[in-house]
């Protein structure tokens, strides 16, 4: 993963096969490229630009699904390159999510590795994980995966050699300098942190997905018994995270 | 029977048989993949040919085989796609052409061997519930179809139409089938720059990579040369669409098929055009291919001439009497 990161003088606009269009606004990772990933993002679904059918943003680029019976490539990328960011406030609505972890043991079987492996306490890294502020940079690979940056240096680690072939919905691990939250169950080679009663993504809840993209997320550790209180009371839509409003004007402290 | 059973009864099904229609838009900015048919093409031929809106939701069948017993009094059915042949009540019938069948009758479907998807639509499609808004199976996020998975023996689904009204039966000729091919067609990027020439030389100009073993919905593996790339191999993840040509550490493309994930963090070579997508989503592992790089106008071409051809569909099948 590259360190470095750069904003583009223009954005570089090229076709992804005969019905996308990626637009690469910089590269790396840094929060100031990905928030205009997000603003230009967000001023394409509200100019409705003609022919967009969906748009897919990443961590410093935006691909955009079009109708080639609708709009050409040049004409596409003629309208957007007259949207002027630099002008635009910043109206997307941002929330600050507060999500439970559940460390260690049954819940987190990279912990105790983790901690070996940076010459650190079990605790330590739990303080460490826990008191950080991350940016959600995008959701993508699978529903409701949601890719963290803001990780701290001192918990940078390599993915694991051999993946596991089965990590559950709401594990909490760490790849590299990115922190993720996992959506569902998949086969990963992430270091496993720790497991959120947290469902980033439900087909039976309205809405479906609660975090998205240019949101903050913080974690706070709680023990299995509060784990598996909280699960419970999430099956019966009674709880889900507790979130606030990061948008203009409003304070990010609860 | 009683008349609560009104469809068709799963009495065996191999691993791949699954709903699908085409597919799950809307929700890639939250990790969900479009997913739907892997030859979306031959899905609507299969609602065409028992007359319903192109895109309701059909059985696909992946290399192997399956059996029904219509468990309501009457339906119409089609089965297209790939090289499967077709019983009923083991006596054979014929493929891409609509069948009356009645309560009791056993559909037996043969697997495949070179062509290897295939999809049986019935007339007025079946009861399922959308999940975002699609029905299409994705096995990996347990979404659509029945429960989230492939369909198994002792699942029956619930035909939303009771009786198939008296009509002429009506077939698609096999002369009017879309060509097949073996050299798709690509449009080169987005990352072709990470990519040494001679990367790109081989990639266009090698006569035969192969399909690997180790290839699925998700992704094709191509065995043969490997593509030498600048740079670690690795980008900032960013979006992917199925068709992608990625290219990881080991030289070894793979090219994205529909279950893909909605980004990825390898360069992109290529993308296979959507018009030749489904034809190369047909060949199994083992089939050799190849590709050609056309221009932005030339896949459009395709696209719509493509279009053209599937609306103009029903005007081409043949009414049998």
């Amino acid at each position: 993963m590259s360190q470095a990161s750069q904003l583009y003088k223009t954005p570089c606009y090229s076709p992804v096969g005969d019905c996308a269009m990626l637009i690469e606004l910089g590269q790396g990772i840094n929060p100031a490229i990905n928030e205009r990933v997000l603003q230009l993002e967000n001023q394409i679904r509200k100019l409705k630009v003609s022919g967009v059918v969906e748009t897919t943003p990443a961590y410093a680029s935006l691909l955009l699904h079009y109708d080639p019976d609708q709009v050409s490539f040049s004409d596409l990328q003629a309208t957007v390159s007259s949207i002027h960011l630099d002008s635009l406030p910043t109206e997307r609505q941002r929330f600050g999510w507060q999500i439970p972890v559940s460390y260690g043991g049954e819940f987190g079987a990279d912990l105790d590795y983790v901690a070996e492996y940076h010459h650190l306490t079990t605790a330590e890294v739990i303080r460490l994980h826990s008191k950080a502020r991350y940016r959600v940079y995008m959701m993508g690979f699978a529903p409701g995966f949601t890719y963290l940056g803001g990780l701290p240096e001192q918990l940078h680690t390599p993915r694991r050699d051999n993946p596991r072939l089965h990590t559950p919905a709401g594990s909490v691990s760490i790849g590299g300098m990115q922190a993720l939250i996992a959506g569902v169950a998949m086969p990963s080679g992430w270091q496993l942190l720790g497991q959120t009663p947290l469902a980033t993504y439900d087909p039976q809840r309205d809405p479906p997905f609660l975090i998205a993209p240019g949101d903050e997320v913080h974690f706070h550790p709680v023990n299995a018994t509060e784990f598996k209180r909280l699960e419970k009371a999430a099956a019966k839509g009674k709880w889900a995270a507790e979130k606030v409003s990061l948008s203009e004007g409003a304070d990010s402290h609860e | 029977m009683s008349s609560a059973s009104r469809g068709l009864l799963v009495l065996q099904a191999g691993i791949g048989t699954m709903i699908q229609d085409l597919g799950r838009p809307g929700y890639r900015r939250y990790g969900v993949t479009r997913s739907g048919a892997m030859d979306p093409l031959a899905l609507q031929i299969a609602n065409c040919l028992v007359g319903n809106p192109f895109d309701t939701p059909c059985i696909e069948l992946n290399i192997g085989g399956a059996d029904f017993r219509v468990t309501t009094d009457s339906l119409r059915c089609a089965f297209h796609g790939g090289d499967f042949t077709l019983d009923i009540n083991g006596l054979p019938a014929p493929v891409s052409t609509s069948l009356h069948l009645r309560q009791g009758d056993i559909i037996s479907i043969n697997s495949a061997r070179q062509r290897i998807r295939g999809y049986l639509a019935v007339e007025g499609g079946f009861e399922l519930e959308p999940v975002l808004g699609s029905c299409a199976t994705h096995v990996r996020s347990a979404l659509g179809g029945l429960d989230g998975g492939p369909l198994e023996a002792g699942q029956e689904l619930i035909c939303l139409q009771e009786l198939a009204p008296a009509r002429k039966e009506v077939s698609l000729p096999y002369m009017l089938f879309p060509r097949t091919r073996r050299q798709f067609r690509v449009i080169l990027g987005p990352q072709a720059d990470r990519f040494t020439a001679e990367g790109i030389y081989t990639f266009l100009n090698t006569t035969a990579f192969r399909i690997d073993k180790d290839s699925d919905s998700i992704g094709y593996r191509l065995a043969g040369k490997r593509l030498e790339y600048l740079g670690d191999g690795n980008i900032v993840s960013d979006p992917v669409v199925p068709g992608c040509v990625q290219v990881p550490a080991s030289g070894h493309p793979l090219i994205l098929m529909a279950d893909c994930p909605t980004t990825g963090g390898y360069p992109k070579i290529a993308t296979v055009i959507s018009t030749d997508l489904p034809d190369l989503a047909q060949l199994p592992p083992g089939a050799e291919v190849s590709f050609r790089s056309v221009s932005l106008e030339e896949a459009h071409i395709a696209r719509q001439k493509r279009q053209h051809w599937l609306a103009n569909l029903p005007n081409q099948l043949i009414t049998l009497d």
